[in-house]
C-alpha cells in the first residue's frame, strides 16, 4: 500500500465535534484579497447544515479551504479533531460542475469508481469489491441505467448526482456540498432531498451551500448566514423565502 | 496476387528498411499512447514546443563530439521541467512564455547549425531520416518507448483523474503538479525518440495527429488510445512504402498519412452525426 498522502489515516479524536473552525482568515485563489475574515464556525457530528450567503460572500472558499484546498491565513480548522487533509478519506468535497472537463472520454461509473481511489493509493487496481461499491451507489442514485454513458452525454442534474454517489462511494464521513442544486431539474432536487435524509440516519455531517432557501426548512437541521466572509449568523426559520440574490 | 504480394515484401528485403519499419513502429505505438493524453489536456503546443526546443540540445552534442540523442533528450528534459515551472506561477499566461522560449531556442538552434560548415548535416535533425536508423539508434528508440509506456500504464489511473478533475485528485492527497511533470517528462521521451523518424519539426504530428483522430471516433480512453496506435504505425509504414516507391521524404509521407487519417476520422465522424440528426427528424 503507497498512499497518496504521507500524512496517515488518523482515527478521529474522541469527542470532537465534526467541524470546529475557529477564527480563519482565508484568501481567494491566487489573490491576496481577503475572502474571510475571522470567521467561527461549530458543527456536531451528524448534523445537516445550509450555508447561504451572496454570491461571493466567500460560501465556495470556505468549504474549499475546511477540504485543505485552499491554504489557511490564521486561525485554524478542526475536523473529527484533525487538521484538513490529516484524513483524506474522511472528507469530500463537491465541486461545483463547471470544475470538472466532463468532456473527458470516462464513463459514469468509471467517474464514481475514482471515489475509492483514496483507499487504494499508488499502483493498486480497484477492486472486485470497489467496483461493487459503485455499483451499489449508483443504483442508490437512480443512475444504474446510465451508468455506461460518457459523462458529458448526462444532464446537469445526472452529472451533480454522479459527483454525489462518488462521494458516497469514498465513505466519507464529512461531506461539503458546493451549490449542488445549482441548474438541476425537480427530480434531482427531490432525490437530493431524500438523500440528506438517508445520509442523516448512517450519521454522515453535511454542509451545503445553497442558493435554494425553499427547502431549508425540510432538507437542513439548520442554516447558517455568511455575510461577507466576515461573520456567520444562524439563520432563523424565518428567513426562508427571502431573496439572497438581491 | 504474387505481384501485390512482391510489391508489398520487396522494401523489406534491405536490411535499413527492416530498421526503418521497426523504428516507425515503436515511435508510432509511444507517440499515439502519450499523444491521447496530450489532446485530452491540451497540450499540443507543449508537445509542439518541446521538439523545436530540442534541436540547440542536438546541435551542441554534435559540436562536442556527443551522441546527438543524449543532447536530444537532455534538452528536452530540461525544457520539460523549464514548462512545468513556467507554468506553475501565473505571472506570464502559459502559452504566451511557451511561444517566446520555444521560438527563442529554435532560433538559437539555427544559429548554431549556420555557423557550423556542415548545415547539411542537420536536414536530417529537422526532417527526420529514418532510412539512416542505425542498430544503436534502435536500441534507444526501443528503451524510451519501453520507459514511457510502463510509467503511462503504472501512473494511469493518476493520470487519468488529474486530467479530468484535478480537485478531486488534490482532495485525496495527490500532487497535481508533479504528475504534470510527468507527463512533461515522458513527452521528453517521446519527442527524442521520434526526432529521428520525422524530425524536431513534424513531431508534434505524430503526437497530436493520430490521439485527434482517435477522439473523434469513441469516448472511451482505451480504445482512444487503440485506435491512434493503429493509425500511428499504420501511417508509418504506408509512408515508408510511399518513400520507398515514390523516392519522396519519408517522415513528410508518414506525417501527410496521419493527416489524411484525422480528414477520414472527421468526414466519418461529421456523417454519422448529419445521419444520427435526419433519423431523430424523421421519427419526430
Amino acid at each position: 500500500m503507497f498512499p497518496y498522502s504521507r500524512r496517515v489515516h488518523k482515527d478521529a479524536v474522541a469527542g470532537a465535534l465534526a467541524l470546529e473552525v475557529r477564527d480563519l482568515t482565508a484568501v481567494y485563489p491566487n489573490t491576496r484579497r481577503l475572502a474571510l475574515k475571522g470567521v467561527s464556525l461549530r458543527v456536531p457530528i451528524g448534523s445537516q447544515i445550509a450555508l447561504v450567503g451572496h454570491n461571493g460572500a466567500g460560501k465556495s472558499t470556505l468549504l474549499k479551504t475546511v477540504a485543505g484546498l485552499l491554504p489557511i491565513r490564521s486561525g485554524s480548522i478542526a475536523i473529527y479533531g484533525n487538521p484538513p487533509g490529516a484524513c483524506h478519506h474522511r472528507v469530500a468535497y463537491l465541486p461545483q460542475r463547471g470544475e470538472i472537463d466532463w468532456h473527458f472520454p470516462i464513463t459514469l461509473r468509471k467517474l464514481v469508481l475514482t471515489g475509492r481511489y483514496v483507499h487504494l493509493g499508488w499502483f493498486k487496481r480497484p477492486s472486485q469489491d470497489d467496483w461493487r461499491v459503485a455499483d451499489h451507489v449508483i443504483e442508490r442514485l437512480g443512475l444504474s441505467d446510465l451508468r455506461e454513458r460518457q459523462i458529458s452525454q448526462l444532464s446537469g442534474g445526472q452529472q451533480q448526482r454522479a459527483l454525489l454517489a462518488r462521494a458516497l462511494a469514498q465513505e466519507a464521513e464529512l461531506l461539503l456540498l458546493d451549490e449542488p442544486l445549482n441548474a438541476v431539474d425537480a427530480e434531482t432536487r427531490q432525490l437530493m432531498g431524500e438523500l440528506l435524509a438517508l445520509l442523516r440516519e448512517e450519521k454522515k455531517t453535511v454542509i451545503t451551500a445553497t442558493h435554494d432557501l425553499s427547502r431549508l426548512k425540510s432538507d437542513f437541521d439548520s442554516a447558517l448566514y455568511l455575510a461577507e466572509g466576515r461573520e456567520i449568523m444562524p439563520l432563523s426559520a424565518d428567513f426562508t423565502g427571502t431573496n439572497l440574490h438581491g | 496476387m504474387d505481384d501485390i504480394i512482391n510489391w508489398l515484401i520487396t522494401p523489406f528485403q534491405f536490411n535499413f528498411m527492416q530498421s526503418a519499419l521497426i523504428a516507425v513502429a515503436l515511435v508510432g505505438l509511444v507517440c499515439a499512447s502519450i499523444g491521447v493524453y496530450v489532446v485530452l489536456r491540451r497540450m499540443a503546443f507543449i508537445g509542439d514546443a518541446l521538439s523545436h526546443t530540442i534541436l540547440p540540445g542536438v546541435v551542441i552534442a554534435y559540436l562536442q563530439g556527443v551522441n546527438l540523442s543524449i543532447g536530444a533528450l537532455l534538452a528536452g528534459v530540461c525544457t520539460a521541467l523549464g514548462i512545468g515551472w513556467l507554468s506553475r506561477r501565473e505571472i506570464i499566461r502559459e502559452d504566451t512564455a511557451i511561444g517566446v522560449t520555444f521560438t527563442g531556442m529554435f532560433a538559437l538552434g539555427v544559429l548554431l547549425m549556420s555557423s557550423t560548415r556542415s548545415f547539411r548535416d542537420f536536414t536530417h535533425i529537422l526532417f527526420g531520416n529514418i532510412l539512416g536508423v542505425t542498430s544503436n539508434d534502435l536500441i534507444f528508440i526501443a528503451l524510451m518507448t519501453g520507459g514511457v509506456l510502463v510509467l503511462l500504464f503504472l501512473f494511469h489511473k493518476e493520470l487519468e483523474l488529474t486530467s479530468f478533475d484535478t480537485i478531486h485528485a488534490e482532495m485525496i492527497g495527490l500532487k497535481t503538479t508533479r504528475l504534470r511533470y510527468l507527463l512533461l517528462l515522458l513527452l521528453a521521451f517521446a519527442v527524442v525518440s521520434s526526432i529521428q523518424v520525422v524530425g524536431v519539426v513534424m513531431t508534434s504530428a505524430l503526437l497530436v495527429t493520430p490521439a485527434a483522430a482517435a477522439s473523434l471516433l469513441t469516448h472511451r480512453l482505451w480504445h482512444m488510445i487503440g485506435i491512434a496506435i493503429i493509425i500511428a504505425i499504420s501511417s508509418g509504414v504506408i509512408g515508408l512504402y510511399a518513400s520507398f516507391y515514390a523516392n519522396v521524404s519519408s517522415g513528410a509521407a508518414i506525417v501527410l498519412v496521419c493527416t489524411g487519417f484525422f480528414f477520414l476520422a472527421w468526414l466519418w465522424q461529421t456523417l454519422n452525426v448529419r445521419i444520427h440528426q435526419e433519423k431523430q427528424e424523421r421519427e419526430e
